[in-house]
């Protein structure tokens, strides 16, 4: 009992291979940068674009099959959201809340297009056109608008992207709710990570059209088991042995493979620091995070390492400057 | 709001003299028009047997031609916005002829398909019916002029909106026939009104095509523009209605022009 989807697609040159599974009432989170086919993932089970081959399924019921039948976007049951809401400027927002209800012949469809502005705190707006609204509050009539028209499955691409740093945290929030309150099985499509830990159950991770790495949320954002998971989760993962590194004490006898650091955990300064787990390193750039500043670490024949420092202290950092780099041994993680 | 043009963006001051002679040899003509009418005696003239004639024909045939417009050009536009780039552009070339062409040259092009030895009109004969002469052809005269500014108008605004909310609306459960119903012609009703009273204006006007294959029979196929042309070759009405349909044409097209683009703005979203 869940939806399956087993393809691929493509645009132009750009090829995805995908085979998942999102048993129902889970959220599956699609990681991955941009181009690398998440879009493209959620137009083919939307039936927006019709797969080279394979085929897709919900509960059992086929929305796509290897011989090329393709149920049509409008008999699916698949709501998709995307970061532009895409009101119909028309429309007022209780009528483009009832539009889904009213396309398929529900008497009742204003009614509740209300119950669900109720729900989603924006009951007072019920007769402004769309162009009347914030961001913020357009996304929430969106997400109404979706949600009233009873989808099966929920498809979200990067629902959050486009709104402000004041918005988009508490929309996250109404999101995670709405989706446990209603048990949707959902598909959200994000390159941020935030997303994917407080809304997900499952992650997948997609490069370049492939998954990459599949799992449990804990699993997979926390002992990422692919560089490229790691370097885009924002942690460190390097092989047991690296720099000289020792872990932390750890209470199992398995052997230890890998070592797992957070960027903000690691020192970088410009004299050879005589500490234990230090090693010398080339900047090989920075790029801009949070409260911050990240640096990216380059070490002969090993993964790169992320360090986040403090804005203040980064003018000797120039790209191909030689520095140390040093991660207290408490903060060193053995997987 | 006005806007003040910065300093170093100002036009040379003799553009203004050839901009100015441009905007006369627009607007004095129509102006000119105005003392030669005999305004004591325009309801008389306005009323008379044939002027009434002219004006109630052109209404009627111009009423007909723009519903015609509606029902074909609309699903044509629908079809040129969905067809792919190459497609598209041969069929806005077809679409834009009739545009560029002399509508003399359209009337004798519609004689070849409905005159009495036209490719169906000899058919249509056999079968007793006949178009050309009659009203029939002066609104066939006039949807073949017109229809190109309402297909070229309409196409052109669905291809702004482009497909997005349509994609929308089937992921939440509308077929097709209801995303055109409630979706793709609310989204185009301005540029539809647009493109209907364009059209209007344009059948009202017609006369070139009209003249080859309609005629210009009183009461029968003698629309405005031909009861005017009429006059000035001293048959028909006199001079004097002449001028008082030609200031009607005018005011007609300058109340549209001015009216439109205000509903449009209020329609705006």
């Amino acid at each position: 009992m869940s939806l399956l989807v087993d393809v691929t697609a493509g645009r132009g040159s750009f090829t995805l291979e995908v085979c998942l599974d999102v048993p129902a009432g889970e959220v599956l989170a699609v990681l991955g940068p941009n181009g690398s086919g998440k879009s493209t993932l959620l137009d083919v089970v939307a039936g927006l674009l019709a797969p080279h081959r394979g085929e897709i399924s919900w509960k059992g019921r086929a929305l796509s099959t290897a011989t090329g039948r393709l149920v049509p976007p409008s008999e699916r049951r698949v709501g998709l959201l995307g970061q532009d809401p895409l009101l119909f400027p028309h429309l007022t927002v209780r009528e483009n809340v009832a539009f889904g209800l009213r396309a398929r012949g529900k008497r009742d469809a204003l009614a509740r297009a209300d119950g669900w502005l109720d729900r989603l705190g924006v009951a007072s707006l019920t007769d402004r056109r769309p162009r009347q609204l914030s961001g913020g509050q357009a996304a929430r009539v969106a997400l109404a608008r979706a949600l009233a028209a009873e989808p099966e499955v929920l498809l979200l691409d990067e629902p959050l992207a486009a709104l402000d740093a004041s918005a988009a945290p508490e929309l996250r929030h109404l999101l995670g709710e709405v989706l446990r309150e209603t048990g949707l099985t959902t598909v959200l499509v994000s390159h941020a990570v935030l997303d994917a830990a407080l809304l997900a159950d499952q992650v997948a991770v997609l490069r370049e059209g492939q998954v990459v790495e599949r799992g449990p949320r804990a699993e997979v954002l926390g002992a990422p088991r692919t560089a490229f998971t790691a370097a885009f989760v924002g942690v460190n993962l390097v092989p047991a042995g690296f720099g000289g590194l020792r872990p932390a004490p750890r209470a199992s006898r398995a052997k230890v493979t890998k070592l797992r650091f957070r960027p903000a955990a690691v020192v970088v300064s410009e004299e050879r620091d005589r500490r234990e787990n230090s090693w010398e390193a080339t900047v090989r750039w920075l790029e801009p995070v949070t409260g911050g500043v990240r640096v990216r670490l380059a070490t002969p024949d090993h993964p790169d390492v992320l360090a986040d420092v403090d804005a203040a202290s980064v003018s000797h950092l120039s790209p191909g400057a030689r520095v140390w780099a040093h991660v207290p041994a408490e903060a060193v993680q053995p997987l | 709001m006005a806007q003040e043009a910065r300093t170093g963006a100002r036009l040379p001051a003799w553009i203004l003299v050839p901009a100015g002679l441009g905007l006369a040899l627009l607007v004095i003509p129509l102006l000119a028009m105005l003392p030669r009418v005999d305004w004591a005696r325009l309801p008389a003239t306005i009323t008379s047997p044939a002027a009434l004639d002219a004006l109630w024909l052109s209404v009627r045939t111009a009423t007909l031609a723009v519903l015609l417009c509606l029902l074909l050009g609309v699903p044509l536009a629908l079809a040129m916005a969905r067809a792919r780039p190459r497609a598209a552009a041969i069929l806005r070339a077809l679409v834009t002829l009739p545009l560029v062409l002399p509508p003399l040259v359209g009337g004798v092009a519609l004689l070849a398909v409905v005159g009495r030895t036209g490719v169906l009109g000899r058919w249509l004969e056999a079968t007793g019916v006949s178009i050309a002469f009659t009203p029939w052809a002066v609104v066939l005269a006039q949807t073949f002029v017109s229809l190109p500014f309402l297909v070229i108008t309409v196409e052109g605004s669905l291809r702004t909106v482009g497909d997005r909310y349509q994609v929308v609306a089937a992921t939440l459960g509308a077929r097709p026939a209801t995303v055109l119903r409630r979706v793709s012609l609310p989204l185009i009703a301005p540029s539809l009104l647009a493109g209907t009273v364009l059209a209007f204006t344009r059948a009202l006007g017609e006369f070139g095509a009209t003249a080859l294959v309609a005629g210009n029979r009183p009461g029968v196929t003698q629309t405005v523009p031909m009861a005017i042309y009429t006059a000035f070759n001293g048959a028909g009405v006199t001079r004097d209605v002449a001028l008082v349909l030609s200031v009607l044409l005018v005011a007609t097209a300058l109340a549209i022009l001015v009216l439109v683009p205000a509903v449009r703005r209020r329609e705006a979203w």
